[in-house]
C-alpha cells in the first residue's frame, strides 16, 4: 500500500511536468528540452523562499509565479523568433537554455545539495490498512489529483481553454477572429513553466535539490509523453501513472532493473504502437 | 456496362475497395476496372472519396476491405515503392516535388530509382548518361527543356505541375493516376496542359480525378461518378451529361450548362 | 551554384592544409592534442551529418554509436589483444550495428518521435553499460589504458605520430562524405529528406534508405569513438551520455549541416570556444549556452551558411 502511494506521488510529479511539456508541444509545436532545467530552477526558487520565510505554503504559491515570469521572458526572447523554423532549431535553442539555466543556478546557489523541510503537519506518517504512509506523499497525491482536475476543466470547459485550442489549431484564423496569438503563446509557455515550478516546489521536501535533478526527470517525462502520445493531456495522465508505478514497484522489488524496465516499456510501446498508446497519428512528420 | 467488370484484359482492377478513417467510411465498396489504353475520369463533389480512392490504389492508405490487382499481380498489400516499380505512376493534387533541386535533378532522381544498383556506387550521378538522357526526354515531353537547370521553386505554378507530371512519367508507367492535374493552373495554361494530357494518355491507362468538366469531356473515354464514398454510375461522357441523377447532383454547376 | 561548389572545395582544401601544417608549425603537445581532438570530433560530426544533413533524420542518440565504437575498439585491443587496425574495424562495425538496431526499433516513427526515441534508446544503452555491465565497461570509472597502434616500429604514443593516423582517417572520412553526397545513394537520400512521400512514389524504398543512412552514419560515429578512446587512452560510459549526442548536434548545426565544411567548422568553433572561454571565465558553460541561442536565432544556416552569403556578395 505504501508502495502504491509512492507510485502515485511519483506519477503526480511526472504528470505536472509532462503536462507542461505536452501542453507546450501541443499548442506551440515545440519540444522544450529545457523543461527539466526549469523544474530544477523551480525547486531552487522554492528552496530560497522556504528558507527565507520558513513557510512551505508560501513557497508553493510564489514559485509558480516566479517561474511563469521566467517562462514569459524565455518565450519572448528565445522562442518567438524561431516558431517557423524546423524542429532542430527549437531543440538547439532550448538545449542552449539548459546550459544558461544551469549556469544561473550554479552562480546563485552553488553546487551544494539543498533540501526543503517537510511542512509542519505533513511530517511523519499515517497508519492506514496496516502500513505507514508518509503524510507528505499523501498530500502530493491529493494535490496532484486536484491539478489534473483543474487542468482538464481549464482546457476543456473554459473560454480561455477554447482560445488556447483555437490558436493551436489554426493560428492564422484565430488571429483573424481577434485572438492575439503572440500573447496566447506567451501565456501557454508561462503556464507550462509555472507547472514545472509547482513540480519543483512539491518535489523539494521529497527529493534532494541538486543541479542534476532536472535531467533524470525530464527523460522520464519524455517517456510519459511518448507513451501517452505527444500533445495529449489524457495520455500524459495514463503515461505518468504507468511510469510512476513502474518506478515505485521496481524500486521495491528489483531496484537494479527499474531503469531498464522503464525504458523497456518505452521500446515495446514504440514497436507496437508508434503513435503512442493514446495518440492519434496526427503529427509524426 | 456490366461486362466491363470482369474483363481479364483490364490493367488495373479494384474489387470492393473500402477505406475507413476511424468511424468514417471514406470509400465504400468501390469496384473499378481500368482497361488497357483507357482513360477513366473520376468525378463527384468534394468529399466523395476520389482522392482517398487514388491514395488506396497507390498504396498511401490501407484498405479496410477489397482487393487491388495490377495486371496479373495482386498488389493489395504491396508497399508504395514496389507498386511504383511495378508500373503505377501518380501525380498529386497538391504539388509534390523535390523542392530544393533543379528540374533536371528532380527528373534524374526519379529516373534513378529504377536503375539503382547497376553502377559503381562511387560514381557521381552526373556521370551516368542514361539517367540524364531519360530526364531530358521526359523534360522535352512535358515542355521543360528551357527550364532544366532552374531550381523548381523559381518556376510558375503551371511549370511546377509539368515537373509533377514528369516525375510520374519518368518510369513510363503502364497505369497513371492523375489527381487533379489542373488544380491551381491559370486560365492561359489550361489549353497547353490539356494537350499535354492528351499526349500523355496515349498508349497507357489513365485514372483521372478532375473538376474541370470541359477537360473531362475531351479526355475521358468513360466517367465514373462518385458520391459519399460510393460509385453512383459509370458510363460514356455523353450518357453521363444526360443522366438525370448527375444533373441533380451538379445542378447549377458546369455539367448543367453542358447538356 | 558553381561558385558555391568552388568555395566549398577551397574551404575544405584550406582546412586540410591547416591540419596538415599543424605539426610543422608547433611542437607543443597541447595544441597538437587539441587539433587531433577537433579532427576526431569532425569525423563524428561528418558521420552525424549523413543522418541529419543528408537524410533529414534528427537523431539524439548518436552518443550510443560513438560510445559503442569506443568500447568495441577498447575491448578488441585490451581484452582480446588484437591490433589497432582490427580495433578500428570492430568500432566501425559496432557503431553501424547499434545504428541498425536503432533504425529497426524506430522504423515506423519519424520526425520528433524519432528524435526522442533515439535519445531514449541511447540513454538505455548508457544505463545498461554503466550499471549492469560494469565488468565490461569499467562502470563510472571507465577503462584506462586504451592502446594506440603499434606498427613499423613507430612510436604512436608520441603525440605527433598518432596525429598523422587521425589526420589520415579524417581525410578519408571527408573524401567518403564528398563521394557519398554526389553518388546515386547520396542523391536518393537527399530526395528522402526533401520529400519522403514523393521518393516513395517514384519507387524508392524510403525505409531501407533511411536505415542505410543511419547505419553509415553509425559506422563513422563508431570510428570517431575508437579514435577518441585511443587519443585519450581511456574510455568511460560518459562517451555514451546524452551530452555527447547534444554536442554533436550543436556542432553540426552551428557549423551548418548539409555540407562537408559545415560540421568541421562547427567542431573547430565549439572546441576553440570551449578552450578559450574556460580559460578566461568560470562561467563559460552558461556563456556557451547564450552563444548557441544567439546562433540559432541569427545564423539559421550555420557559420558555413554565413560564409556562403559573404562569398556570393
Amino acid at each position: 500500500m505504501s508502495t502504491f502511494v509512492i507510485g502515485l506521488s511519483i506519477a503526480m510529479l511526472l504528470f505536472l511536468l509532462s503536462a507542461g511539456l505536452t501542453l507546450i508541444f501541443g499548442m506551440l509545436g515545440i519540444i522544450n528540452f529545457a523543461h527539466g532545467a526549469v523544474y530544477m530552477l523551480g525547486a531552487y526558487v522554492a528552496y530560497q523562499v522556504a528558507a527565507t520565510t520558513h513557510n512551505f505554503w508560501l513557497a508553493l504559491c510564489v514559485t509558480p509565479l516566479v517561474l511563469a515570469v521566467v517562462g514569459a521572458i524565455i518565450e519572448r526572447l528565445v522562442l518567438r523568433p524561431i516558431y517557423d523554423r524546423p524542429h532542430e532549431f527549437q531543440l538547439l535553442a532550448t538545449f542552449g537554455l539548459i546550459l544558461v539555466l544551469e549556469e544561473a543556478v550554479r552562480m546563485i546557489w552553488g553546487l551544494q545539495l539543498r533540501s526543503i523541510a517537510t511542512p509542519p503537519g505533513l511530517s511523519g506518517s499515517v497508519h492506514v490498512f496496516g502500513t505507514d504512509i508518509s503524510k507528505y506523499r499523501l498530500f502530493v497525491v491529493v494535490f496532484g489529483a486536484a491539478m489534473v482536475a483543474l487542468l482538464f476543466f481549464g482546457i476543456e470547459r473554459t473560454r480561455l481553454g477554447l482560445i488556447l485550442r483555437a490558436s493551436s489549431n489554426n493560428a492564422g484564423m484565430a488571429e483573424m477572429l481577434g485572438v492575439e496569438v503572440g500573447r496566447v503563446r506567451t501565456a501557454i509557455f508561462a503556464l507550462g513553466t509555472a507547472l514545472a515550478g509547482i513540480g519543483g516546489a512539491i518535489a523539494g521536501p521529497m527529493l534532494p535539490i541538486q543541479l542534476q535533478m532536472g535531467f533524470s526527470v525530464i527523460l522520464d517525462c519524455f517517456i510519459v509523453i511518448i507513451i501517452g502520445g505527444l500533445g495529449n493531456i489524457r495520455g500524459a495522465v495514463a503515461g505518468a501513472l504507468l511510469i510512476g508505478m513502474t518506478r515505485a514497484y521496481g524500486q521495491q522489488y528489483a531496484a537494479e532493473w527499474i531503469d531498464i524496465a522503464t525504458y523497456g516499456v518505452l521500446v515495446v510501446t514504440l514497436l507496437v504502437r508508434p503513435q503512442g498508446l493514446f495518440g492519434i497519428r496526427l503529427r509524426t512528420a | 456496362m456490366a461486362a466491363l467488370g470482369s474483363r481479364s484484359s483490364s490493367v488495373l482492377s479494384c474489387q470492393n475497395v473500402s477505406v475507413r478513417f476511424g468511424a468514417f467510411q471514406a470509400v465504400n465498396n468501390v469496384s473499378i476496372d481500368l482497361a488497357a489504353g483507357q482513360t477513366l475520369a473520376l468525378i463527384g463533389p468534394n468529399g466523395a472519396g476520389k482522392t482517398t480512392f487514388i491514395n488506396a490504389v497507390s498504396g498511401r492508405v490501407s484498405l479496410a476491405a477489397g482487393r487491388i490487382r495490377l495486371g496479373d499481380a495482386d498488389i493489395t498489400n504491396v508497399p508504395v515503392h514496389r507498386r511504383a516499380a511495378a508500373g503505377l505512376g501518380r501525380s498529386f493534387q497538391i504539388i509534390n516535388i523535390f523542392d530544393q533541386m533543379t528540374v533536371l535533378e528532380n527528373l534524374r532522381l526519379a529516373a534513378q530509382s529504377r536503375a539503382f544498383g547497376w553502377q559503381p556506387c562511387w560514381r557521381p550521378v552526373s556521370a551516368w548518361p542514361a539517367l540524364e538522357r531519360r530526364a531530358r526526354e521526359v523534360a522535352a515531353m512535358v515542355g521543360l527543356e528551357a527550364e532544366l537547370d532552374l531550381p523548381v521553386t523559381m518556376l510558375s505554378h503551371g511549370k511546377q505541375r509539368a515537373v509533377e507530371l514528369g516525375l510520374a512519367l519518368i518510369p513510363d508507367p503502364k497505369v497513371l493516376l492523375l489527381d487533379e492535374p489542373l488544380a491551381g493552373i491559370g486560365h492561359s495554361e489550361i489549353e497547353p496542359t490539356m494537350e499535354l494530357l492528351q499526349q500523355v494518355r496515349k498508349g497507357r491507362s489513365v485514372l483521372l480525378v478532375e473538376h474541370n468538366m470541359d477537360v473531362v469531356d475531351r479526355i475521358a473515354d468513360e466517367i465514373v461518378v462518385m458520391v459519399g464514398g460510393e460509385v453512383l454510375l459509370r458510363d460514356r461522357p455523353s450518357a453521363i451529361w444526360n443522366s438525370a441523377e448527375v444533373r441533380r447532383l451538379y445542378l447549377g454547376s458546369e455539367v448543367a450548362g453542358h447538356a | 551554384m558553381r561558385q558555391v561548389k568552388h568555395s566549398e572545395v577551397l574551404t575544405v582544401g584550406v582546412l586540410v592544409l591547416l591540419f596538415a601544417a599543424a605539426p610543422f608549425v608547433t611542437g607543443d603537445e597541447g595544441w597538437l592534442y587539441l587539433a587531433a581532438l577537433i579532427m576526431t570530433w569532425s569525423i563524428f560530426a561528418l558521420g552525424y551529418d549523413i543522418s541529419f544533413g543528408l537524410t533529414g533524420l534528427l537523431s539524439f542518440g548518436h552518443a550510443a554509436f560513438f560510445g559503442m565504437g569506443a568500447y568495441a575498439a577498447s575491448w578488441a585491443m585490451l581484452s582480446a589483444g588484437l591490433p589497432f587496425s582490427v580495433g578500428i574495424v570492430a568500432a566501425i562495425g559496432a557503431g553501424g550495428l547499434s545504428a541498425l538496431v536503432f533504425g529497426f526499433v524506430g522504423r515506423r516513427v519519424s520526425g520528433l518521435y524519432f528524435s526522442l526515441m533515439t535519445l531514449m534508446l541511447a540513454e538505455l544503452i548508457s544505463i545498461v553499460m554503466t550499471t549492469r555491465l560494469r565488468h565490461l565497461s569499467g562502470g563510472v570509472d571507465g577503462l584506462p589504458g586504451v592502446p594506440r597502434p603499434q606498427a613499423f616500429g613507430i612510436d604512436f604514443f608520441n603525440a605527433a605520430n598518432f596525429y598523422w593516423v587521425i589526420f589520415a582517417l579524417f581525410c578519408l572520412t571527408l573524401a567518403f562524405c564528398a563521394v557519398l553526397k554526389s553518388s546515386p545513394l547520396g542523391q536518393a537520400l537527399r530526395g528522402v529528406r526533401q520529400n519522403a512521400v514523393r521518393s516513395e512514389q517514384v519507387g524508392f524504398n524510403v525505409g531501407a534508405l533511411r536505415l542505410t543512412a543511419l547505419t553509415l552514419s553509425g559506422c563513422l560515429s563508431g570510428l570517431a569513438g575508437a579514435l577518441l578512446a585511443s587519443l585519450m587512452m581511456y574510455v568511460s560510459p560518459q562517451l555514451l551520455g546524452w551530452k555527447m549526442s547534444g554536442d554533436v548536434v550543436i556542432m553540426t548545426l552551428l557549423g551548418g549541416s548539409g555540407t562537408p565544411v559545415g560540421p568541421v567548422i562547427g567542431v573547430t568553433l565549439v572546441e576553440l570556444l570551449r578552450e578559450g572561454l574556460s580559460a578566461t571565465t568560470e562561467h563559460w558553460y552558461g556563456l556557451l549556452g547564450v552563444i548557441f541561442i544567439l546562433c540559432t536565432i541569427y545564423l539559421p544556416e550555420g557559420v558555413a551558411g554565413l560564409g556562403r552569403k559573404l562569398w556570393r556578395r
